[in-house]
């Protein structure tokens, strides 16, 4: 997978509303409960509390998208092995884990957590391996620019 | 060089019948006739007849024109034909872009492609198989890069990991290049995937075999090309717009090399990768030899590790293989990333992947590419496109054992001279004389050439005015891949693949780049009205049709 800075920033925008929005919207319900949560609070307010998570990983993910852009600049050839892509979500969401509980207090519990987010990385990550060329052949000749 | 697009081989006038009398090369045999027409049995190509269009009274007066009226081309009484697009070539450049079309949903009338052979891949298996690529052979290009579809998925390794039953292909593609080789397809799928495709979109009925000679602006507006089929007779295509995928117009022979072959009665010592040359296998596994393979890239790869399965079979009489590979690689000419992490080089190799390296597939690299001007394409280009071949266990393997045993040597320089030598048998001298090697054959495996001159078809379009070339000596085309100057009215002249080297992308020769280029066409007929965009949905629509084998 070789993709050019642009590319990269609007890929991940445009999966993280396209992908992360429904997500949340569908996982939230489910992970409201037991055994994830010792006990259900008002679905609105954790609605809020995952979308305000998804806005934090939107913005760290741009600084994120920087850095692995960075990283491909030391390689020679300035490819982005499809491996590394998946790989680096586990610090991904350790950072987004640090940002969201401990530097911005939200309120939300590590596990529904670590399902919300490995479960939208792991959509993404399957979904730019193929179903994106689908919708949008250009955008594996254009360095990720639909 | 040598041509080999089969658009200007010389023979008889009725080629398709009668033997013709010319050759393609040098080191041509007696011609051969197939299903195909005639054809020359060292390098496969199609010969086409000296042309009946030369004999045409009426044709030699417009010749030096760059356009020509209604009027002009009626006197010829000459039929004509009015399409609305049409693809010279008719190779896998014409494919990837007949087939986009007609994924977008234009019926195969409108459309045409001119070329020799039947299939869109005859010539690219011509000369695989030449080279020693069968069809269990994994050829140099990643899953995703598939000619058939333009989606890239499932890519080549998804597919055969669910038609044999294999994990295999799949977890290399996951973990390539970090810890597995990367994935690569065997060429028979590829031939495969293309006959699909190719009965999907009505390949039979969007051809028309046969050779065009000329393209001549049409005054009124779009194209004239003149065609001449098998049997040698002329007919005239209106094309409201022309796309040129001709390929590469020859094969790069090194002038040393192509001197001797010149000069020499008995050429069967010599012979190009793309060159059939089962005689040298045959001589190797009665008599045993000496064997020299000039080139590093990965043609001479693959020829190596041929030669090394002879060498290495018991009972076999002692075979020698000596490649000469480039002079020391100036270290400032390799690409580097920052903090110096190089490109991996041993022996006069470059290892790399790919033709080019990843990110000009779309990546970092290509961006820089495209944002450069003519000269600094070219320039970029010449420090990252030099030979380079992938670094290959199997192939690795029996080359180390080669070293140590003795039967493989490495010589770095370019073969300058040939001499007669006793017993048959030829002198190649490197470079000024640093290395003198007595052999039995000598195989020349340094590439096809780019040059567009090479071809008649494209050196006539150049000589009167019709497209020029750029910085790098390929066909000057814009970002559109529009021959630039060549607009006839609304008509568009396009070209693609092997010719507009130096172009807006560096892979133009690779499936990838011939599927960009499809894509960056169509995007530009679509801006002019001429089809409809690639939306999503429509691209949808025509993946899952795909899908299931069914019409576009």
């Amino acid at each position: 997978m070789s993709l050019s800075l642009e590319g990269r920033l609007l890929t991940r925008v445009l999966l993280l509303f396209i992908v992360g929005l429904p997500w949340i919207g569908a996982i939230t319900p489910l992970l409201n409960r037991p055994p994830f949560v010792p006990q259900a609070a008002p679905l609105s307010t954790t609605y809020y509390t995952n979308y305000l998570v998804l806005a934090v990983v939107l913005c760290a993910s741009l600084v994120w998208e920087l850095a692995y852009h960075i990283y491909t600049q030391t390689r020679w050839d300035r490819d982005w092995p499809s491996l590394l892509a998946l790989l680096v979500g586990v610090g991904e969401g350790w950072v987004g884990w640090l940002l969201c509980a401990d530097l911005l207090g939200l309120p939300i519990s590590p596990a529904p957590y670590a399902a919300m987010f490995g479960g939208l990385w792991l959509l993404m990550w399957a979904i730019v391996q193929g179903p994106l060329r689908v919708v949008s052949p250009r955008w594996r000749f254009g360095g990720g620019v639909l | 060089m040598i041509a080999m697009d089969g658009h200007g081989m010389s023979g008889s006038a009725d080629g398709g019948t009668a033997q013709p009398e010319g050759r393609c090369c040098a080191g041509c045999g007696a011609p051969q006739r197939d299903s195909d027409g005639w054809f020359c049995p060292r390098c496969g190509a199609v010969l086409g007849g000296e042309a009946a269009w030369h004999r045409h009274p009426g044709l030699a007066p417009l010749l030096s024109s760059p356009s020509w009226d209604d009027d002009l081309v009626r006197a010829l009484d000459l039929p004509v034909t009015e399409v609305p697009l049409i693809s010279v070539g008719g190779g896998l450049g014409s494919f990837a872009l007949l087939d986009l079309l007609r994924i977008l949903g234009l019926p195969a009338s409108r459309l045409r492609a001119l070329g020799p052979r039947s299939s869109p891949i005859a010539l690219y298996r011509e000369l695989a198989e030449a080279s020693g690529i069968d069809s269990q052979t994994r050829i140099r290009s990643d899953s995703s890069s598939s000619i058939d579809n333009i989606w890239g998925w499932p890519g080549y390794a998804a597919r055969e990991a669910f038609t044999e039953g294999k994990l295999r292909p799949l977890w290399q593609v996951l973990t390539e290049p970090l810890f597995s080789e990367p994935y690569t397809p065997q060429s028979g799928q590829v031939y495969r995937g293309v006959a699909r495709e190719a009965v999907r979109i009505g390949w039979a009925d969007l051809l028309s075999r046969g050779w065009a000679r000329l393209v001549r602006k049409r005054r009124e507006g779009g194209y004239y090309v003149l065609q001449e089929d098998q049997v040698g007779t002329l007919s005239l295509w209106h094309a409201g717009h022309l796309h040129l995928a001709i390929g590469h117009p020859g094969i790069r022979i090194s002038p040393a090399l192509a001197a001797w072959r010149q000069a020499s009665a008995d050429t069967l010592r010599f012979t190009h990768v793309y060159e059939r040359h089962e005689h040298i296998y045959e001589g190797l596994r009665q008599h045993g030899g000496t064997v020299v393979v000039q080139g590093a890239g990965v043609a001479a790869s693959q020829e190596v590790a041929i030669l090394a399965a002879l060498a290495t079979r018991p009972c076999t009489p002692p075979i020698r293989v000596v490649r000469v590979v480039h002079p020391r690689t100036p270290e400032e000419d390799l690409p580097d990333g920052r903090f110096g992490v190089r490109q991996l080089t041993g022996s006069g190799f470059r290892y790399q992947d790919y033709s080019w390296p990843k990110a000009m597939f779309g990546g970092s690299l290509a961006a820089r590419y495209a944002r450069g001007d003519d000269e600094e394409r070219a320039a970029l280009a010449r420090q990252l496109g030099r030979s380079s071949t992938p670094l290959r266990a199997e192939w690795q393997v029996p080359l180390v054992a080669g070293r140590h045993a003795g039967w493989l040597q490495s010589v770095r320089g370019e073969v300058s001279r040939l001499e007669e030598a006793p017993q048959g048998r030829v002198r190649i001298v490197v470079g000024g004389g640093e290395h003198e090697i007595t052999a039995d054959w000598l195989i020349d495996a340094t590439g096809l050439d780019n040059q567009p001159g090479l071809s008649p078809l494209v050196a006539d379009m150049l000589a009167c005015g019709l497209a020029s070339t750029n910085a790098r000596g390929g066909l000057a085309v814009d970002d559109a891949f529009r021959v630039r100057g060549a607009e006839s009215g609304d008509g568009r002249l396009y070209a693609s693949g092997a010719l507009v080297a130096g172009g807006p992308i560096a892979p133009v020769d690779s499936f990838w780049g011939l599927q960009r280029a499809a894509l960056d066409i169509a995007t530009s007929l679509a801006a002019a009205g001429w089809c409809d965009e690639l939306t999503a949905g429509r691209s949808i629509r025509g993946w899952w049709r795909w899908l299931g084998n069914r019409a576009p």
